[in-house]
């Protein structure tokens, strides 16, 4: 009824236009059913946020505020055997952009070159050439001081899309007496040459990575989980002697220089420890600088290169035929006129020397007689006992691409084969390989496994000679190093050497008789010959200037080179007679 | 309800507002103390970005070329003769 009325009413009022009474019930109505609409889809989206889409937005907030985080580890150092170091990886900041996000614009470019230090018009090029990409290096391996720097000015000019990424970049301190040994890593810290890629596993370090908390300024919360802990490389430690590998680099290159030498390398052996002391080869280059264009100066030539070893094979053939009891010290060899025919081959000497003992083919470097003697032995024999000093196979070093030389087998022997061997022809060696088997005439027969490590505790060796052949073959070496002998330049005051020269004839287009002939000069040693301690064996390629005799070129530096060395190690002196004029002009001194 | 109830309600309310309170500052310590150990971290970082620098530059200084050269031109030290030279030995 009453509505009714009221239809009627309103009606009246709209016609009347008068007064408008409102109907509050239907108003209510309306109202708290459009706010109940309201709630509930209120409680609907929520639901549906909440509940049905809660992975997908709990994964958008942590894309907000979690991320992965790379923990840098350092790869693992070089040191020498006094634990210096050699090789060092140092954290550095290289500085990226992102060219999505960083303008383009001349004004932007002025500040970055102004900031980086670099050409406008070159960052303009490499920002044009980058262009479509989403990330590029503006400047790699800053100090982290320059970089923060650098970081300071844009954040003050308001550049963004700029950011730092921290490395490592490998140092090599001793540069590039080292090099050789040691290699290098490339940018990305894994080894590539020498050392560096032999040990590369055990230097390798694995970066780790955690899931971090960031807050809304994008600075670090809290750590939210370890992904991957990081693993620092472990440490070499080599056998090497820093200061002695110095004086040898510093000699070697000095002859190169004086003697016009295509290449030259030179090693010396602990005796007692078989480790190498010091191993140096030329030309050389600095590692911490530009790599490119390296030709042949990267190689390791003391361990990669071979060659035929010439007159300093003597003393190792004589020791072989007195091992096996073909010669003894006193046997008579007689070198004739210096001529010795082998079939249709002929063996010769320089100059007539007549009757010899072993020690005089040794000190005159007879080839006739080292021939003869080599020939009283069976060639199975001589080839054994070649084998047994080491020749022909790897020293097994751990060194990539050692050299492991070449030794016929005696099957393919003919007679003038056996008799070069006694004088280094027919066969081909390593400096290395040549050093290990002086190493047995030093260690009174003992031949022991050659390390580029430290060697904490010295590793049983294999017997090759008697006691009585290695000291007395010293014994006849001593007077190599005699004014009498082929080597009174590689004396060293105060101690007594005994040694070998070599003058090798290099094999030519037309044998070993080109006209224009070209050498190799060789010295092998040992030091001090009654106990001895070092062994070192140097050898140049074809020198051309100022001689080119194993004497005159390589004993030099053999001179020098062990005086620094038994004087650092504190050798004690076994010879202290007044010396000669000639030794005393020859001892280790530096100049 | 009695007496008893309702003390350990408002007993219980007060612990749960207690602890809540306590949830809310072992996060707070929490984050302070990353913090802090983020500095440290930064700080380590530092170290061995100087530690590396301290290594080139030892490297570089103890250069033997270098000793020698000091030792001969501005010590005057030279290498003595062997006549000079006494071996003691070990009793």
């Amino acid at each position: 009824m009453a509505a009714k009325q009221r239809h009627k009413k309103s009606r009246q009022a709209r016609r009347t236009k008068k007064t408008a009474v409102p109907s509050f019930a239907a108003r209510r109505r309306l109202m708290v059913g459009g706010l109940l609409c309201a709630a509930g889809l209120l409680i609907a989206g929520a639901w549906y946020q909440q509940i049905m889409r809660t992975d997908f937005l709990q994964q958008k907030g942590d894309y907000k505020h979690l991320s992965y985080m790379d923990v840098p580890a350092r790869r693992g150092r070089i040191l020498d055997r006094n634990e210096e170091v050699l090789a060092v990886s140092n954290p550095v900041d290289s500085v990226w952009a992102d060219p999505r996000i960083l303008p383009q614009d001349n004004e932007t470019v002025k500040i970055l070159a102004q900031a980086l230090k670099m050409n406008a018009d070159d960052l303009l090029q490499k920002l044009t050439r980058y262009r479509n990409k989403h990330f590029f290096y503006l400047a790699r391996w800053m100090t982290p001081a320059d970089a923060r720097k650098v970081m300071a000015i844009l954040k003050q000019k308001g550049v963004k899309g700029v950011g730092l990424q921290r490395e490592y970049r490998r140092y090599y301190p001793a540069g590039e007496y080292f090099s050789h040994v040691i290699g290098f890593s490339g940018r990305d810290e894994r080894g590539l040459e020498g050392l560096e890629f032999q040990y590369d596993e055990e230097l390798n370090a694995e970066a780790g990575r955690k899931l971090v908390l960031k807050d809304a300024k994008r600075r670090l919360l809290a750590n939210v989980a370890s992904i991957r802990e990081p693993q620092g490389g472990k440490d070499i430690v080599l056998s090497l002697d820093r200061r002695l590998q110095f004086y040898a680099y510093r000699a070697l290159k000095k002859a190169v220089v004086k003697h016009k030498a295509r290449s030259a390398s030179l090693v010396m052996l602990d005796v007692d420890s078989g480790e190498v002391l010091a191993m140096v080869s030329q030309p050389s280059y600095n590692p911490n600088a530009s790599r490119s264009n390296l030709n042949g100066r990267a190689r390791n030539r003391a361990v990669i290169d071979t060659f035929e070893p010439g007159s300093t094979m003597k003393p190792l053939t004589l020791a072989a035929a007195m091992e096996l009891g073909y010669i003894t010290e006193n046997t008579k060899i007689n070198t004739g006129k210096g001529v010795l025919w082998v079939g249709r081959n002929k063996v010769s000497d320089p100059k007539r020397y007549g009757v010899l003992d072993p020690a005089g083919v040794l000190r005159r470097s007879s080839n006739v007689g080292s021939a003869t003697i080599a020939l009283k032995m069976p060639v199975k024999d001589h080839w054994k006992m070649l084998d047994r000093y080491g020749f022909g196979q790897p020293v097994m070093i751990d060194f990539p691409g050692e050299a492991s030389g070449l030794l016929r087998d005696y099957g393919l022997w003919r007679r003038i084969d056996q008799a070069t061997l006694a004088f280094g022809y027919s066969i081909s060696v390593s400096t290395l390989q040549l050093a290990q088997a002086y190493a047995i005439l030093a260690a009174d027969g003992i031949r022991r496994p050659l390390s580029l490590l430290r060697v904490d505790k010295a590793v049983d060796g294999d017997r090759v000679l008697s006691v009585e052949t290695a000291r007395s073959l010293r014994k006849m070496m001593e007077g190599v190093v005699s004014a009498q002998g082929t080597a009174p330049k590689a004396a060293v005051s105060g101690y007594r050497v005994a040694g070998k020269t070599g003058t090798v004839i290099k094999l030519g287009v037309q044998g070993y008789k080109d006209k224009k002939k070209k050498y190799r000069a060789l010295f092998a040693g040992i030091a001090p010959a009654t106990d001895p301690k070092l062994v070192m064996v140097i050898v140049f390629d074809e020198p051309v200037k100022n001689g080119h005799y194993g004497g005159a070129v390589a004993a030099p530096v053999f001179s020098e080179v062990m005086g620094h060395a038994l004087r650092l190690l504190n050798v004690a002196p076994d010879n202290k007679q007044p010396k000669s004029e000639l030794q005393v002009a020859s001892t280790g001194g530096v100049q | 309800m009695n007496g008893s109830r309702m003390l350990l309600t408002t007993g219980l309310l007060v612990l749960i507002v207690w602890t809540a309170l306590k949830v809310v500052e072992a996060k707070q310590q929490t984050r302070q103390l990353f913090a802090v150990r983020e500095a440290l971290r930064a700080g380590a970082d530092e170290l061995s970005v100087t530690q590396g620098q301290l290594q080139v530059e030892l490297a570089t200084f103890a250069d033997y070329e270098r000793i020698e050269k000091n030792a001969r031109n501005r010590l005057h030290m030279r290498t003595p003769d062997m006549q000079e030279i006494e071996v003691l030995e070990a009793e």
